[in-house]
């Protein structure tokens, strides 16, 4: 035994392995182009540069959930709503809403809104999409035990009411201004509801059936996501007959991949790269105005930010349009308060805070502190572009004026935490995506006194006064006389000031030069707008 | 030796659940997961129904016990991000693109580096010699960060011969597994070179030349076999952190790997992926460590009559 084992087996044994080792290099190939198929990706070339019919999007999130109802991540949306429809849709330039599964709607009354619907619609697994079909959709969402994470933005509706195959009445538990809004997608996108009641939750989350214009073809997560156009889709055919959307966390490597023709278009490109894309002949940079707008809340709790007049400083101080100019190279855009242009409710009355900083001086002497003040500033960085460099560059404008900011830098998952359980005080990192295009979310969320962000972040802030307006021009079913209420509601908040009011982020995309397409400002990527260019 | 690896068996299981407890414990310590959930601009309500929804109302006991109940089930429970996907089956499914990467960063990384290290070895303090220690010292220099980042702008952007990322065909997995493979070979090689050289100057292997055995078996059957224990061991140790996911390599290339899962559950507040993620690499890094033991039993028989007496 003893013998055999000394005699044979290490003989064996490093031959094998020397064997082994010399084949390996040759072995590579077997080995590696025989793994992907366990991951069960039927089909994901590489995009062939002169194939004209393909976009590879090069995206910077990772996709979690295909489930309409369970998202509440914008950037999952706009991959969501290339798949599912709504049964209106933003315009274009976003500022009002178009027909999309629905074809026409009317007001029946100050509660109800009736919707003629689109007919012969069928979902990507071949249901008829029709009046069931909306009814099914709302009462899932609608259902609490469904999770929809953003639910509060629906709750307003009460129920579907299905009066013919191709006519619902949606009615409200109050008369609601925003509705055509709130049914732009996000949560009112509509599912099939034979697929709804029997296709299981996980299935429902990565195998989508909508009745969009691509229907999915695989996904891998983390990895690539592919569709190809629906053939039956009932609006124009789509131009880009397969999509894939991959999933490049590190920005270096998508500027990279955009440039070397692995994908076609990215999104959140670095204002600093720019111009070495443009300049690359290879592709070109595509900017819109986002809907993303940045906003530093102020605690009205603690001093020195308890005080109106240190607020009121502070925004003169800050000099917005300076860092916007210089930090952000002018990819950015002043706001007076939290309204875009195209949102419903917007006025060019309202003016933003000016930069003076002799005014911020004299308003803090006003206030009782002649030789300036400490102020906290809770800031993390890395979330939106160029968040670190702005955050440090207000509080070097804040020095100036005797105001010395005391940065703390914060993880975000415990700077959510801090923030929304009221623990941080001065001025406190905030930026406010607003889904609906409508000044009631923005206003109603950041500031009515029930909100979470003006108990939590703003400390307690409460004026009854701008409470009563917010919620009159909730119920306002008259769209001017809703514009007047917000500029009234948006002077109160100017003069309150309880956070300091900033700018829009630009949204930079890069596009291979070979596609043509003009992106919009609400972050949704519609790959039925893309074209090759002839 | 069938006691040998019970025991060690046995041991492998309280340190994947000592991992488990461990893992409980910190995660829980980082704060809610609920608020991280949903964006800034979901109401206070929505927040607060989640939050019961998914039992993070519960003391910190009781979800410990449903915890480890589900964990012993293999249900780790529905991931908080994938909503409604099993935990482990997200992790699951990372899987075979970290185990890709793996075997073939392992494929080129491990032959060069025993071809390196006994080169050098053999040639001791000549220009071979230097060439690899060179190599060597190159590889465990250079951040993998930079290195793939040049990697992609010589071999994508400039030559266009390979794809720059995502993960497809063989094209796909060169750039990463030399990114990934470059640290391991270099510390390989120095490993193999310094086994080789404290072995070739042993007495058996003088007994075994004047013996008029031919160099190469030598060096194969007497010299070799004895100087791969240590490097069996390092091995080991790299092949439970590639089957880990390697996040750096993984985030740079936008490979679909268990690293960048585990990164984007733990800034998610993902609880039950990191949980179910860290059970996967605990348990890879268990079997791996099981596998160079038996190994051990099998290149130095001491350890296998040692272990038999205990």
């Amino acid at each position: 035994m003893e013998n055999k084992y000394v005699k044979n087996r290490p003989c064996q044994f490093s031959r094998r392995r020397f064997l082994k080792m010399a084949a390996t290099a040759a072995a590579v190939p077997v080995l590696t182009s025989c793994l992907p198929k366990m991951a069960s990706s039927p089909a994901a070339p590489v995009a062939a540069p002169d194939s004209l019919s393909q976009v590879v999007l090069g995206y910077g999130i990772a996709l979690a959930t295909l489930d309409p109802h369970k998202n509440g991540v914008i950037a999952q949306e706009s991959v969501i709503r290339n798949i599912y429809e709504a049964l209106v849709a933003a315009s274009a330039d976003l500022k009002t809403v178009e027909p999309q599964l629905a074809t026409e709607w009317k007001h029946i009354d100050d509660l109800t809104m009736q919707f003629k619907l689109r007919q012969n619609v069928k979902f990507h697994n071949g249901e008829e999409f029709d009046a069931e079909a909306v009814k099914a959709s709302f009462t899932r969402v609608l259902n609490p035990d469904t999770n929809a994470p953003m639910l509060g933005n629906y709750s307003i509706i009460d129920r579907v009411d299905v009066l013919d195959k191709h006519t619902v009445n949606i009615v409200t538990k109050k008369p609601d201004p925003v509705l055509l809004r709130r049914l732009s997608g996000m949560h009112t996108n509509i599912m099939a509801p034979k697929y709804i009641t029997t296709a299981p939750a996980d299935e429902i989350a990565t195998k989508p059936s909508g009745t969009g214009p691509y229907r999915l073809v695989s996904w891998v997560k983390d990895g690539d996501l592919v569709m190809e156009a629906n053939l039956d889709y009932w609006g124009p055919a789509p131009k880009i007959g397969k999509v894939i959307v991959r999933s490049i966390p590190e920005v270096g490597t998508r500027i990279s991949a955009l440039m070397a023709g692995d994908v076609d278009v990215i999104a959140a490109v670095p204002p600093d790269d720019v111009e070495r894309i443009n300049q690359s002949g290879k592709a070109r940079v595509l900017t819109v105005q986002g809907n993303r707008i940045m906003y530093w809340a102020m605690g009205v709790a603690s001093p020195p930010t308890n005080n109106k007049l240190v607020r009121q400083a502070i925004n003169y101080a800050a000099n917005i349009d300076g860092i916007i100019k210089t930090v952000l190279r002018g990819s950015g855009y002043r706001r007076a308060t939290l309204i875009n242009p195209w949102h419903t409710g917007y006025s060019s009355e309202v003016q933003p805070y000016p930069y003076d900083p002799e005014k911020a001086k004299a308003l803090l002497a006003e206030a009782g502190y002649p030789n300036g003040c400490d102020v906290n500033m809770n800031l993390v960085a890395g979330r939106v572009v160029k968040d670190k460099e702005v955050g440090e560059a207000i509080a070097g404008e804040l020095a100036k004026v005797g105001i010395n900011a005391k940065i703390t830098w914060h993880e975000f998952g415990n700077y959510v935490s801090l923030a929304s359980a009221g623990k941080l005080d001065g001025i406190i990192f905030a930026s406010w995506g607003n889904v609906m295009q409508d000044a009631d979310q923005a206003m109603m969320g950041l500031f009515h006194s029930s909100s979470g962000v003006a108990k939590a972040y703003q400390n307690g802030y409460s004026n009854p006064e701008l409470d009563a307006i917010l919620e009159q021009a909730r119920s306002e079913l008259n769209q001017a006389k809703r514009v007047e209420l917000y500029t009234q509601a948006q002077r109160i908040l100017l003069d309150d000031a309880p956070g300091i009011f900033g700018y829009s982020i630009e949204d930079i995309y890069a596009v291979n030069n070979r596609i043509e397409w003009q992106p919009r400002s609400d972050e949704m990527v519609w790959f039925q707008e893309m074209s090759p260019k002839s | 030796m069938a006691r040998y690896i019970v025991n060690r068996l046995i041991q492998s299981t309280a340190v994947v659940f000592g991992v488990l407890l461990l893992v409980f414990v910190i995660i829980n310590l980082t704060g809610d997961p609920v608020a991280l959930m949903v964006p800034i601009e979901a109401s206070e309500e929505d927040i607060e129904r989640l939050r019961v929804a998914m039992g993070f109302d519960r003391p910190l006991y009781q979800q410990f016990i449903s915890f480890l109940w589900g964990a012993v089930q293999g249900d780790f429970g529905d991931s908080l991000r994938y909503q409604s996907q099993p935990a482990l089956k997200i992790v699951v499914e990372r899987f075979p693109a970290t185990l890709e990467l793996a075997a073939a960063t392992l494929a080129w990384a491990l032959p060069m580096s025993l071809l390196l290290g006994t080169i050098a070895a053999l040639k001791r303090n000549t220009g071979a010699d230097s060439f690899a220690m060179f190599l060597a010292l190159l590889g465990q220099s250079l951040p993998g960060f930079w290195l793939g980042l040049m990697l992609i702008l010589v071999f994508s952007v400039q030559l266009g011969l390979l794809p720059s990322s995502g993960r497809g065909g063989f094209r796909h997995v060169i750039l990463p597994a030399i990114t990934l493979g470059s640290f391991v070979m270099a510390r390989t090689t120095r490993l193999v070179r310094s086994g080789m050289i404290e072995v070739l100057n042993q007495d058996y292997i003088r007994t075994a030349r004047a013996k008029g055995l031919r160099e190469r078996t030598v060096l194969l059957r007497h010299a070799f076999k004895n100087a791969a224990i240590p490097v069996v061991t390092i091995v080991g140790l790299d092949i439970g952190t590639l089957l880990g996911g390697a996040v750096i390599t993984e985030t740079i290339f936008a490979w679909p790997g268990i690293g960048r899962l585990a990164i984007d559950a733990i800034s998610y507040r993902d609880f039950p992926v990191v949980q179910a993620n860290v059970f996967f690499i605990a348990l890879a890094f268990v079997v791996i460590n099981l596998l160079v033991d038996v190994l051990y039993t099998w290149l130095d028989p001491r350890v296998r009559v040692a272990s038999g007496r205990s």
